[in-house]
């Protein structure tokens, strides 16, 4: 039993047998339909969100998981034998959920709670708390934990397109890709998250361009020791992109998962993305 | 000795829920109007949701709890609204209410110091919530209203003039956010949590002078506080903050003078203190009947002018961007292609092509006169290649020609421009996104003739693809679907069609039907492109 416990929030989009095989709690964000609140990944699967999604007439928002979310997934961490806590969260510039954390730390004694801000999302996101995650049960102490879970989320790298702007303009993610507003011509944005905030990284106006500009964009990484392909759109274009990828990272180590919802929410159907960990040679 | 007659406790711990019910009520009423007001730290527009729910699980806990003391009710509100907290403006606003309820809790009777304390302890707690607390925000506001209780209970005041004058203070603090936070001032709107929090105190202070209370949303038209009305068109003249001190003060009599000279007037007080904020473009009959009245405090003139401007530049300023390494000229015909190219890719536009080429000497002034040394220069049309590329080795500048043939594949090219990078960086991107995309024109003969092997009557649509004939038909319908045949539209998945200056509509109609009950799978985007002589070019992607 690792004397370090990871602990994440549901925008990580880790695979469920990745969080039970590491011990990696996971904090679920509020998504609500009106007034009803449900928890992401605990009252709604991926798919019954989508499905309602489509059929919802309103618009679901979301919201960050309050402190005593936060506080109890610490409490029961020590409860399970650890000594110390290292919670990765998603970019503060995104969500508030990372001062919902710090909050939360503060109202737990006797347990040592450390806070990393991701500046990430989505299984950018996710890497760093499964490196994270891995160390510990190797048995690094809580310093190196948080080390790696910085480290990581430091070299992580997400790029992504969406079919419309619509849906992060409405929910006011949309960071520096602002830019990108208000244009006479439809524009299949492909963006990245830079410093935690949305950058619009290149203008394409179709899809298979879209898909062709991911692929670059993934022929420039440096030395990725990770990736993974999260999706929201049709099963050809996947397919399309991952043959694509194939010359630049071993299929079967690409790890390929749908957004979840609080991501689905912001991002509207259609989109692809890659998320890659770089190497750590000459980054120090 | 405190002795509490139990009835008496029951009657005031009835009384506290219905204020807690009376502010979550408010604040339901006013809840589209604050998720509107949203800019800060995301326009997520849902601040007045966070709120209403958060108040909601205090509501709802109180109401479960059923407590038969203060402390029990304070309990109830602190860990209700606790669980029932949502997002930032719910997290602080929950944090604020177990501040406020942690001092309330155990004390003996409700004294206008133990309400001083409270709302400190509330504006302490709401601080200490964010890991990076902002001024300008709903917890500046709290500050400002702990501020102003504090004196109160100092200067000895009633509890009811006392939580009149939190409210004064908490409006004009939420109108002074604006001038703390510059996004705010942008946008043209107030903090919404720290209006939020003003408007579920409003609640408790109209409950508390005997009102009814309820949740009906206001309509959207009276939702307005007047002293939050910073519409463009009332700002004008002087925003005149300041506090009037005086013995025996009316404040009716003095409202309706400040009334009279200005707008957005906010007059609050009682007959020794009156603030006032108005906008105003006679400040000094304002000040001057007030110094007939007695002394002025904390005075603040702004000239609103210079505020609007410079929120106006600002905003400006916050569009052009930063540096121009590579800049964008583009030889375009037709007002809708030129606003596309300025607007789209922030080009410069020289107008020329068919039939009004422009010299190479216009081509060489308007590649000085662009804002770079380094400059691309999309052509648009064939006949004016070799005048760019003149233009190109004359001028002193880096000049590199992208030649496109149409205007539709001009403005493909156009997309992938980016201001901020080299000359060589751009040229191949740009080419590179320009790469396999068809042009599309159609146009009528003026005479009857065989061009490249298609025969054409005069009045009939020729099609040319890529800058060669490839069909002609009666109907401008028949020819665009035939032309996108032509180029292959299997292969492509987007149509865009600019719309000539002097087509007919129903005739472009009837042309973009054609297109979507074709065997063709394209989404069809149309614009107007105002080129003279062709009622259609397109591009396909």
């Amino acid at each position: 039993m690792s004397q370090v416990k990871v602990v994440t929030d549901s925008t990580s989009d880790i695979a469920p047998e990745t969080v039970s095989e590491l011990g990696i709690v996971v904090v679920p964000l509020n998504i609500h339909f009106g007034d009803e609140t449900l928890l992401d990944g605990v009252e709604i699967t991926n798919q019954e969100f989508y499905e309602r999604l489509v059929a919802s007439r309103q618009m679901p928002t979301t919201s960050q998981p309050n402190p005593e979310a936060f506080r109890a997934a610490f409490e029961k961490a020590v409860e399970e034998g650890a000594e110390g806590v290292v919670c990765v969260s998603v970019s503060s510039k995104l969500s508030g959920t990372y001062n919902s954390a710090m909050l939360g730390a503060r109202e737990i004694a006797g347990v040592d709670v450390r806070v990393v801000d991701s500046r990430s999302a989505s299984m950018a996101l996710g890497w760093a708390a499964i490196a994270a995650a891995e160390a510990a049960r190797d048995g690094a102490d809580i310093d190196e934990v948080e080390r790696v879970a910085r480290d990581t989320a430091a070299r992580s790298r997400l790029c992504f397109f969406a079919d419309t702007l619509e849906y992060l303009q409405r929910n006011g993610r949309i960071g520096r890709a602002q830019s990108l507003v208000g244009s006479v011509l439809q524009v299949k944005p492909l963006l990245v998250l830079d410093d935690g905030e949305v950058v619009a990284y290149q203008r394409t106006r179709t899809r298979a361009k879209a898909i062709q500009a991911l692929i670059n964009w993934c022929v420039q990484l440096r030395e990725p020791e990770r990736m993974s392909v999260v999706w929201n759109a049709n099963e050809d274009e996947l397919k399309r992109l991952m043959d694509g990828l194939a010359p630049v990272f071993p299929r079967d180590q690409i790890v390929v998962s749908t957004y979840g919802p609080v991501i689905g929410v912001h991002i509207g159907p259609g989109s692809l993305g890659v998320l890659a960990v770089e190497g750590s040679r000459g980054s120090g | 000795m405190q002795t509490q007659n139990s009835d008496q406790v029951a009657v005031r711990v009835q009384i506290l829920i219905e204020v807690v019910a009376a502010a979550a009520a408010w604040l339901e009423r006013n809840r589209t109007r604050i998720n509107q007001l949203n800019v800060f730290p995301v326009p997520d527009g849902d601040t007045g949701d966070n709120m209403v729910l958060t108040m909601k699980g205090a509501v709802d806990q109180m109401k479960r709890a059923q407590p038969r003391t203060v402390s029990e009710l304070c309990d109830a509100l602190m860990e209700g609204s606790l669980n029932g907290s949502r997002g930032n403006s719910g997290v602080i606003l929950s944090q604020m209410i177990s501040g406020f309820a942690s001092k309330l809790r155990d004390a003996h009777s409700v004294a206008t110091d133990t309400l001083a304390t409270a709302f400190e302890e509330a504006a302490r707690v709401g601080y200490a919530a964010h890991s990076e607390p902002v001024e300008g925000t709903m917890m500046t506001v709290a500050r400002d209203m702990a501020e102003e209780a504090r004196r109160r209970a100092d200067a000895g005041d009633s509890i009811t003039k006392m939580l009149a004058a939190v409210l004064a203070e908490a409006r004009l603090s939420v109108v002074r956010t604006q001038s703390l936070l510059p996004r705010l001032q942008q946008a043209g709107v107030v903090d919404a949590g720290g209006e939020g929090l003003a408007v579920l105190f409003d609640g408790i202070v109209r409950r508390l002078r005997g009102e009814v209370v309820e949740d009906e949303p206001l309509a959207e038209q009276e939702a307005d506080f007047d002293a939050l009305d910073l519409s463009e068109e009332d700002v004008f003249g002087y925003c005149t903050n300041f506090i009037l001190r005086g013995e025996d003060l009316d404040v009716p009599a003095f409202k309706e003078r400040v009334l009279a000279l200005g707008k957005s007037a906010l007059v609050v007080g009682n007959p020794r203190l009156i603030k006032v904020h108005v906008h105003t473009e006679q400040p000094g009959e304002i000040l001057s009947h007030a110094l007939s009245l007695g002394t002025l405090h904390q005075l603040k003139l702004d000239n609103m002018d210079d505020q609007y401007s410079e929120a106006r530049q600002a905003r400006q300023e916050s569009r052009i961007v930063e540096t121009v390494e590579t800049a964008l000229l583009v030889i375009s015909q037709g007002r809708g292609f030129e606003q596309i190219f300025e607007r789209d890719a922030k080009a410069h536009v020289v107008s020329g092509g068919q039939s009004s080429n422009p010299s190479t000497g216009d081509l060489i002034a308007a590649i000085n006169a662009c804002p770079a040394e380094n400059v691309i220069l999309i052509t648009n049309n064939p006949n004016v290649i070799m005048a760019a590329e003149r233009a190109a080795a004359e001028s002193s500048k880096q000049v590199r020609v992208l030649p496109t043939k149409t205007g539709p594949v001009g403005v493909v090219a156009s997309l992938a421009y980016d201001p901020s990078v080299g000359l060589d960086e751009n040229y191949s991107a740009m080419s590179e996104a320009v790469e396999g995309v068809r042009g599309i024109e159609i146009a009528p003969a003026v005479r009857d003739a065989t061009v490249e092997e298609v025969s054409v009557r005069k009045g009939e649509y020729l099609v040319i693809v890529d800058d060669h004939v490839v069909a002609a038909d009666q109907s401008l319908a028949a020819a665009l679907v035939a032309g996108i045949g032509a180029a292959g539209a299997n292969e492509y998945e987007l149509l865009t069609l600019y719309v000539g200056a002097d087509a007919s509509t129903s005739d472009v109609d009837g042309a973009v039907e054609a297109v979507s009950e074709s065997r063709y799978e394209l989404t069809v985007e149309v614009h107007q492109g105002g080129q003279p002589h062709y009622p259609i070019v397109a591009s396909l992607e």
